[in-house]
């Protein structure tokens, strides 16, 4: 199995001053599934094709188990790549599509015909060797291309944005695959995405990036719980904000005292109050609570949403799943915050 | 390391072939204006021993049929453009945009004059031709030409007509533009680019044809490529490359025009080969 | 007004002009190569013609030399179309005018620059005189024959001067448009530059560029003017040979011009239907 380390990888296209992506330092474990999860023209794709070696690095090095691979050939990496849109080989049928790794090693006719029926049933394409790309619908087109790639038992697996082009039924299907995959071929894999559902459903650990810069690496949890600034925080769903001053574990607003958890590392001072609308409980229960006016009451099918006036700003708050309670517009109502669900960011800008 | 011998070898080839391109393109055509301007220019001396004007004034003399020859290519070119727009724009409306029964039939009709070479259909026309009183006549060579122009302005078309979306019609038609409106402010300036490159190059078919003009004209309708010929077989040097630089100043403001949307468009480019 | 009715009418104007000119005239050469011809008076038809077409040895000498310049010219065309298309893909300093010429014979008239291949590579031509004058040749007539020769070598660098960028053009939109995602695929599944070249690039480029080649085969198949004024009066291109039959004070020449003007014809019909049966079995295999 092989690790991956990004150290100070910087990549400057020709012809342009910014980097698109700068002083990149990044460890994948062996075997770690891992998603560079980022809006379009952040770097996460250039970084995955340095990884693949088909784009130079301008500084900085790739690392595979601590060797420096810079210079190895895209084709002597043992690193393949499965595009977004599949890329699957017009002219080829699938069988010739899915064997085209081996082809170019120069394995025997035979043997490449007996390893493409074999991969074909893993992803459950059994028989559909000689059709034709075109013949096949866009999950069966991905299986393609995944088994294209796994048959020459790659070290490293690289998939552009796996799950964007399928159907929502067809994405747990594909989910499912990718993970059996994962587990059975035990190949360190790197995918990239815009849409931090799919890094969510897929990944170990998800690289936050923005601007060509890592900002944060680590479990999806720690995305929703934990966000390192504002803007990740709304990078990962809706969240609510409130500034106040930090003192004893205890943070004062506009809307009252808020008791906060020991643990949190942020220094006394001006903060930023984070609360995810999922968090935020309907009613005064005690510790936490407080009494607002409801702005707005929208019916949202399975829930209801609240947007409550929180001193000017409004906070999103996602209301009872059983219609137990429901409150009125224009009425005050009260709400709680539990104390374990706060999250605190330095400042209040 | 190997990344930068890579690129040095990769940057020797580009500029191989660029060079080659660059020569490949100019030097063919430099002798001609040399020639041009050149009383004598014996062998084996690089450059010519004196100028002169000679092919200049024979050509701006009134009495050379090098102004009436200018004049009758331009206006056979340009009627045979302005009928290749006209028949062109509809049939290439067609092809581009519906789907019908025996399409592939008629995209074959409309086609063959590009495989099937006009000289062998031109003539077989002929005789009919002397009958109908077309023969030697302007308007007898404005009709053959037409054979390679058509199809090359229908295809070139039908290429843009297939990349053009009917609902900005729809959209200015429920934004409450009329039918006349509709076309003026919303179908013509999409296709407008289309039709100017097509109707350049069906203008540049036209300017070149020798063969179709001298079977059917049977040599009374002198035109600038009919001179041309007559020059150059009959060894004038000086002549033949003054009258080849005035045939070649089309294409130069033509490519100007169009070297922008050339690139783009190689659907429409199926009759390129006849010009 | 129907759809059909619209479809017929946006044709007609087009289909009209082209059936009676074009099919017209076709109609009338096959007429005339079987010497029928009723409003003359003759109305006897027979094959004749082609009894002495194909009788006829300088016919098999032109049809040969015809294929030779023809094939040979579609040959190179086609692969200095791609290679040149390969290189103008990238970015390098001075694009911009490579490109412009690049395109510039596309607009070229034919006969521009067959005379000015006439006047580089000839025996007195340009070449020649920088080649006597580095000392390389003592005499004109050391000089090879570029020109008027046997082998048509100057024809074929004019049709490949004017053809190679009308291709090569068609070569780089397909390129664009394939972007650099199947080559960088191909790599990464382990293909060298050359495999990814050979198994994925050119089986992109070849059926996208083959209409047009078959178009350019065509123009050179039957074209007269670059001939007219490069070739040798002996043995001349079919079109050549068959003007010149036509043009004879003979008028009993012109049947067989006629039936020389309805083999060519029926030789590229043949042509572009082989080319059709084979790609509907390129894409019909399953």
């Amino acid at each position: 199995m092989t690790n991956i380390s990004l150290r100070n990888l910087t990549k400057v296209y020709e012809g342009t001053k910014e980097p698109a992506v700068e002083n990149f330092n990044l460890e994948i474990e062996p075997g770690e599934l891992v998603a560079f999860l980022g809006p379009s023209g952040c770097g996460k794709t250039t970084t995955l094709k340095m990884i693949a070696g088909l784009h130079s690095v301008t500084g900085g090095d790739v690392l595979f188990n601590g060797e420096r691979v810079n210079d190895i050939k895209p084709e002597n990496r043992e690193v393949v790549m499965v595009y977004q849109n599949y890329l699957l080989f017009p002219y080829m049928n699938i069988a010739e599509n899915v064997g085209f790794g081996l082809k170019m090693r120069h394995v025997p006719k035979d043997e490449i015909a007996r390893r493409v029926d074999e991969i074909l049933k893993l992803v459950k394409l059994e028989g559909y060797g000689p059709r034709k790309p075109n013949q096949m619908s866009g999950g069966q087109k991905q299986r393609v291309a995944l088994a294209r790639a796994l048959i020459i038992r790659p070290k490293i697996l690289l998939l552009d944005e796996p799950l964007s082009n399928l159907d929502a039924h067809l994405r747990d299907e594909m989910r499912e695959l990718i993970l059996t995959i994962h587990k059975e071929f035990d190949v360190t894999t790197v995918f990239v995405t815009h849409d931090q559902e799919e890094a969510v459903l897929l990944a170990d650990r998800i690289a936050l990036i923005f601007e060509g810069k890592l900002q944060q690496f680590s479990r999806s949890e720690d995305f929703y719980e934990r966000p390192a600034s504002k803007r990740i925080a709304d990078f990962f769903g809706n969240a609510n904000y409130i500034a106040g001053e930090k003192k004893d574990n205890k943070v004062a607003t506009a809307l009252g005292t808020f008791a906060v958890r020991e643990d949190l590392k942020v220094p006394d001072g001006r903060v930023t109050l984070i609360i995810r609308p999922e968090s935020i409980e309907l009613g005064k229960n005690g510790e936490n609570s407080f009494e607002t006016k409801i702005a707005r009451r929208i019916y949202m099918g399975t829930y209801i949403r609240y947007r409550i006036d929180m001193d000017g700003a409004f906070w999103d708050v996602v209301g009872d799943p059983h219609y137990n309670v429901d409150y009125d517009e224009d009425k005050t109502a009260g709400f709680t915050l539990p104390k374990n669900k706060i999250w605190l960011l330095e400042g209040d800008k | 390391m190997e990344n930068v011998k890579q690129n040095n070898s990769r940057n020797a080839l580009l500029f191989i072939i660029g060079l080659g391109i660059i020569i490949g393109v100019i030097v063919p055509i430099v002798p001609q204006l040399v020639w041009a301007v050149s009383h004598r220019w014996a062998f084996p001396d690089l450059l010519p021993e004196a100028m002169s004007g000679r092919a200049w004034k024979y050509i701006a003399n009134p009495n050379s049929k090098v102004l009436s020859a200018t004049l009758n290519s331009l206006v056979i070119a340009i009627c045979v453009t302005v009928i290749s727009i006209l028949v062109g724009v509809p049939a290439g409306k067609a092809l581009g945009m519906y789907k019908f029964k025996a399409k592939g039939a008629i995209e074959l009709i409309i086609l063959s004059p590009s495989i099937i070479p006009p000289l062998a259909v031109t003539m077989g026309m002929q005789v009919i031709f002397i009958r109908m009183g077309l023969s030697d006549t302007i308007f007898g060579v404005i009709l053959v030409h037409l054979i390679p122009t058509i199809p090359y302005m229908t295809v070139s078309m039908a290429g843009v007509f297939a990349n053009y979306d009917p609902a900005y019609e729809e959209q200015a038609r429920s934004l409450g533009a009329g039918t006349v409106k509709t076309f003026f402010l919303i179908t013509l300036p999409t296709i407008f680019p289309g039709i100017v490159t097509g109707a350049m190059f069906a203008f540049l078919i036209s300017w070149g044809q020798y063969i179709l003009t001298i079977i059917i004209g049977g040599g009374r309708v002198i035109t600038l490529p009919l001179l041309l010929f007559s020059f150059a077989s009959s060894g004038d040097f000086t002549l033949t490359s003054a009258l080849s630089i005035i045939f070649l100043l089309p294409s130069i403001i033509i490519l100007v025009i169009t070297s922008k949307y050339l690139s783009g468009q190689s659907s429409g480019m199926g009759g390129f080969g006849n010009i | 007004m129907t759809n059909r009715a619209r479809v017929s009418l946006l044709l007609a104007p087009s289909l009209i002009i082209l059936c009676v000119l074009f099919f017209g005239g076709f109609l009338l050469g096959i007429m005339q190569s079987l010497n029928y011809m009723p409003m003359i008076g003759l109305d006897s038809p027979n094959f004749e013609a082609y009894k002495m077409m194909f009788t006829d040895e300088q016919f098999f000498q032109s049809l040969l030399l015809t294929l030779w310049i023809s094939i040979v010219t579609t040959v190179l065309v086609i692969v200095l179309s791609i290679v040149s298309a390969l290189a103008l893909r990238n970015t390098f300093v001075g694009k911009r005018l490579v490109n412009f010429l690049y395109q510039f014979p596309i607009t070229v008239p034919y006969v521009v620059i067959t005379i000015g291949t006439l006047f580089l590579f000839s025996q007195s031509g340009s070449v020649a005189r920088i080649a006597y004058n580095m000392g390389i040749i003592s005499d004109q007539s050391m000089f090879p024959e570029l020109v008027n020769d046997k082998f048509g070598l100057g024809i074929i660098f004019v049709y490949v001067w004017k053809q190679v960028p009308f291709i090569g053009v068609i070569v780089l939109s397909i390129l664009q448009s394939m972007g650099n995602n199947f080559e960088e695929l191909a790599r990464s599944l382990g293909a060298n530059k050359w495999q990814s070249f050979r198994h994925v690039l050119l089986p992109i480029i070849i059926p996208g560029i083959l209409p047009a080649s078959i178009i350019t085969f065509a123009y050179t198949f039957g074209s007269y003017e670059v001939p007219f004024l490069l070739g040798r009066p002996y043995p001349a291109v079919l079109s050549i040979l068959a003007y010149r039959l036509y043009d004879n004070v003979d008028l009993n020449a012109r049947p067989e011009a006629m039936a020389m003007a309805v083999f060519m014809t029926a030789f590229l019909v043949v042509l572009v239907f082989l080319y059709k049966k084979l790609l509907n079995k390129a894409s019909g295999r399953d």
